[in-house]
């Protein structure tokens, strides 16, 4: 993952492994991350991030880019400003229909994603990445340990919504590589900030 | 499964008990049976609260067997809310049981000449039917305590709360739960008010003394079990997905594709959707009730276990974990974002007796005649209070949301032959349209949910990014899941059975087994097919028309956000989907 720029407020937080599974609102939420522009979604998930092809064909079912719902993974392009969403299969019809390639895909097509032809040209950028369900509990960690960019709100949203368990089970904290009392950091207004979020347990530390 | 149990409400002298042999409903269950006896018995011009309507109660094809998801129950009538003929079907306990006293059907006929109220008793001893006057205006659960205390914890029930009783359109049918408890609901089309006009506000079963239902082939069924329950438990939703995170994992995708309902259909996407999300939701029940609180079955021999247990803030059980239509109903819809107060409207509905999607509906549709502002948790939750006090109010908002639009002046009323829409705008997902449009029971999304059509052969192969595959695949859809709700399998089951043949295949093995039979997938085609005809033509008769079969105009005219879309399928394209 990319370093944090300056402007970045750097939180880095050392947790009980039985912690992490409370940052996967984050994960829900969306977090931005900078990326290579002008590639497909599958060359940023395997190449980029470093997930596996049998991962990405057959555990991700389910892609949305920009709010439209992905078919084709080697023709949807990745541009500056991306919003990224993807999920496991789902139930339902309406589950099975957003499935990519999926039976029922023509149920919606209106929200389908279109672009075939590349036409983005390459270059660096950020986008905003959420991921669903059960790809939350098995790449959040990876991506958490890695580090996140998130809005300041949210991350005050989480912690003090599991004030409690961060003072029992955080181990050590660090803003901008200093470290600081987990009682202060809950204290610290986040609001109007953007936070890059390091979160990693005893673990995998 | 050999008997039909009848009872004549309007009897002289008191309601008078008749079990005949099954005859020619012979090898019917669930949905197939309610609605061969609805069209078949019942007037489709008469008042849907008259003597002339009749409430059936089904238990599937293999309920009260060893095969696992086998426990829905069938409910049929007309439909007070629609006008046509109606199948709501619910989880919970009594079909099991139902099943294993040996009876295909229980049928509530004529009306009460009193303004009496009844509870039926079914034993293995026989029928008994007694005044419950005591009962009256109690909700569902403490009707459930007073029959726990008089009949013991092995009991089922199926019963009525106040809405029933008042004969609201909107109010729903409750059937136990594994703990006893009247969580799991036919919810749609106002079933729950026919039994209100019938006079029965509860059915107690009991199955003391009575054993699993015997397959005609014991070692091919108990394989095909086996076969059957491996496929569920090895499919990601099926195995995964719902367990972890029950129906409510739906929320984040169907927000993210712009085409979650938000304040009564004015927008595709929910602001603040993830407070209110599966992953929120399952982390919240096993955060304050342990883990595991997020899984559990609706009833014995349920493998996929949606559910769970959502406790209050106090630890102390509130209701069952609400499922995504719930959730959203109560929730995006009426822009309320707290699940806590999602959780208690769920409860208020069930104990009162109401349909959780056409409440929310019905609220967001308040909301928007300006009853209560949206977002606000404890105005709705006053107003569902209100119906259960059957205050006018409460009994206008109890008639669902169709009603209350008349009676406030909304335009933007989302109905279809009367029943409110579920959780999917059919702008976003158009293909969906076609069926809340086309399908005999008012907008419903579990009426062409069956996504194994292909596996089950059902039409043929249609490509699925040709934007006109939306009307064929409609009608398969519809065809498979009226054949899937025959067999009293939770329609769940169609995930493993869309992406797995060995599992589809299984499910055939064990009603070929069960019953001496060889069907084939053609032959479930069939009985898909007679099913939707036996409705079609009732509906035909009881006056619905193709003008019928349509969304609310506003859905062609207003673009929803953030995709900017309206409903675009031609009407003499939805008249073309019974074409077979």
């Amino acid at each position: 993952m990319e370093s944090p720029n300056s402007e970045l407020q750097y939180v880095r937080l050392d947790v009980e492994a039985h912690l992490i599974p409370r940052f996967s609102k984050i994960i829900e939420q969306g977090f931005r991350l900078k990326v290579k522009t002008g590639q497909s979604i599958r060359e940023l998930f395997c190449g980029q991030l470093g997930i596996s092809d049998d991962y990405f064909d057959k555990r991700i079912q389910t892609i949305f880019l920009d709010g439209k719902a992905v078919d084709n993974t080697d023709t949807a392009w990745i541009e500056n400003g991306s919003r990224l969403a993807v999920s496991a299969a789902m139930p339902g019809l309406v589950g099975a229909t957003f499935r990519k390639g999926g039976r029922y895909a023509s149920f919606r097509g209106v929200i389908s994603y279109s672009g075939s032809k590349k036409s983005i040209a390459g270059g660096e950028g950020e986008i905003t990445l959420k991921f669903f369900n059960m790809i939350a509990r098995e790449l959040g960690p990876m991506f958490l340990q890695k580090g996140v960019i998130i809005e300041g709100q949210s991350f005050q949203d989480l912690a003090l919504r599991n004030s409690k368990d961060f003072k029992a089970a955080c181990i050590s904290s660090y803003v901008n590589d200093k470290k600081v009392a987990v009682a202060k950091l809950l204290k610290t207004n986040w609001e109007n900030k953007q936070v890059f979020l390091q979160v990693t347990s005893q673990k995998s530390a | 499964m050999d008997k039909i149990l009848r009872i004549n409400m309007g009897s002289d002298g008191g309601p008078a008990i008749k079990t005949e042999p099954v005859g020619s409903y012979a090898g019917m269950g669930g949905r197939g049976l309610t609605s061969a006896i609805v069209s078949k018995e019942v007037p489709p011009l008469c008042h849907p609260l008259g003597e002339d309507n009749k409430l059936v109660i089904a238990p599937g094809m293999l309920s009260g067997t060893t095969a696992a998801m086998s426990g829905r129950i069938s409910v049929g009538c007309k439909s007070p809310l629609t006008g046509g003929i109606k199948e709501a079907n619910a989880g919970g306990q009594p079909s099991q049981m139902i099943a294993r006293l040996g009876y295909a059907a229980i049928v509530l006929e004529g009306k009460p000449k009193q303004n009496t109220m009844y509870k039926i008793v079914i034993n293995k001893k026989g029928v008994k039917i007694e005044e419950a006057n005591s009962l009256c205006m109690l909700g569902n659960y403490d009707t459930v305590e007073k029959m726990k205390a008089e009949y013991g914890e092995k009991i089922s029930c199926i019963s009525i709360g106040p809405a029933g009783e008042m004969k609201l359109a909107g109010a729903s049918i409750a059937c136990t739960d594994m703990e006893l408890r009247p969580t799991r609901h036919a919810g749609r089309g106002g079933v729950g008010a026919v039994m209100g006009a019938k006079g029965v506000k509860v059915i107690v079963i009991d199955d003391s003394g009575m054993k699993m239902r015997e397959p005609k082939d014991p070692e091919a069924f108990k394989e095909a079990n086996k076969e059957w329950v491996a496929g569920l438990r090895k499919h990601p939703v099926s195995g995964e997905g719902l367990p972890a995170y029950g129906t409510n994992v739906l929320t984040n995708v169907i927000n993210e594709a712009g085409a979650y309902p938000t304040k009564n259909f004015m927008w595709g996407r929910f602001d603040t959707c993830e407070k209110i999300s599966g992953e929120t939701q399952a982390a919240l029940e096993e955060e304050r009730g342990g883990k595991g609180a997020a899984t559990h079955g609706c009833h014995r021999g349920c493998i996929i276990r949606c559910s769970g247990t959502f406790l209050n803030k106090d630890g102390q059980y509130l209701t069952k974990q609400p499922e995504y239509e719930t959730v959203w109903a109560h929730g995006g819809n009426c822009g309320i974002d707290d699940i806590d107060a999602i959780a208690m409207l769920d409860r208020l509905d069930d104990d009162f007796g109401l349909d959780t999607i056409e409440m929310g509906a019905t609220i967001a549709v308040a909301m928007e005649a300006g009853i209560a502002k949206f977002g606000d948790a404890e105005a709705a939750i006053k107003l569902v209070k209100e119906v259960g006090q059957g205050t006018p109010l409460g009994r206008i908002l109890g008639s669902g949301a169709a009603v209350t639009g008349k009676v406030f002046g909304v335009e933007r009323v989302p109905v279809v032959k009367g029943q409110s829409m579920p959780a999917y705008d059919p702008r976003g997902v158009q293909g969906i349209g076609v069926t809340y449009a086309t399908t005999t029971m008012g907008a419903d999304h579990t009426a062409g949910y069956a996504v194994a059509s292909n596996i089950m052969g059902v039409g043929g192969s249609v490509d699925p990014l040709k934007p006109e595959g939306q009307i064929e695949l409609s009608r398969n859809l519809q065809i498979a899941t009226a054949a899937v709700d025959a067999t009293g399998m939770c329609l769940f089951v169609a995930f493993p059975v869309l992406d797995q043949p060995e599992t589809f295949q299984a499910l055939l093995d064990m009603i070929n087994a069960f019953y001496g039979l060889s069907l084939k997938a053609d032959d479930v085609t069939e009985l898909g097919k007679s099913i939707l005809k036996s409705e079609r033509e009732f509906n035909l008769a009881a006056g619905l028309t193709s003008k019928d079969d349509r969304l609310p105009e506003y859905f062609k005219k207003e673009k929803l956000p953030p995709h900017n879309i309206t409903f675009q399928v031609k009407d003499e394209d939805l008249d073309k989907v019974f074409n077979w």
